[in-house]
């Protein structure tokens, strides 16, 4: 198994995690979860989201959160990129991309993950108004 | 003993700071360093309820005796993804 976080600066770009995952035969599903900036939030127009993460811990807390998961579902791998500073509407602030043997595994696993990551990992989002 | 605590999103922009700091007494456990940060600055009190201290990088449980020189940090309210 493996498992590979990062926390990077400003929106993650689409080549990013991307890599033929299945090459080696192994994996039957490979999921790929995009998080994207909406251009509104309650009915106001957004001109971006501002990431703030406390670092070491959010990375410690993700790949400890991953290690856990893709123990519990038998995963091939999970990676996880997320974005910390400003990222603009339309722009990707998190990827995940899970790898396993059965799709069952790998959508159970992300949806876990995901929903926990949301819950414990100590990272923040400020909206940038467009009025701003 | 004097603990500054970290704040982060909007615990920071409840308080207008990014730390705040507390008298408590030596030997003192994570739960009283939460109440002592409600009694410094009341206005973090939601925040002090749904959240949770961690203490060098690592979630703390309400018994864990914080220590001079330990990195405190509220952690609440996160909203990552």
């Amino acid at each position: 198994m493996s498992v590979e976080i990062h926390i990077v600066e400003g929106p993650i770009g689409a080549e990013i995690g991307r890599a033929p995952a299945t090459a080696d035969g192994t994996a039957g599903a490979v999921l790929v979860f995009d998080g994207a900036v909406r251009a509104l939030e309650d009915g106001k127009r957004l001109r971006g989201l501002e990431y703030e993460a406390y670092e070491p811990m959010a990375s410690r807390e993700l790949k400890r959160l991953a290690e856990e998961v893709v123990a519990k579902h038998g995963l091939i791998g999970l990676a996880c990129w997320h974005s910390r500073g400003l990222v603009r509407v339309g722009g990707c602030s998190m990827r995940v991309v899970v790898r396993s043997g059965h799709r069952a595994a790998a959508l159970a696993g992300m949806g876990e993950f995901i929903d926990r990551l949301k819950r414990d990992v100590p990272v923040w989002k400020r909206a940038v108004w467009a009025a701003d | 003993m004097e603990v500054r605590v970290l704040l982060f999103g909007p615990a920071a922009s409840t308080f207008g700071r990014g730390e705040v700091w507390v008298r408590v007494r030596d030997g003192a456990t994570c739960r009283e360093v939460l109440e002592a940060v409600t009694g410094v600055a009341p206005t973090l009190a939601d925040h002090a309820r749904g959240g949770r201290l961690a203490v060098n990088h690592e979630f703390a449980e309400a018994g864990r005796v914080v220590k001079g020189g330990d990195e405190v940090a509220l952690i609440a309210m996160v909203s990552g993804g």
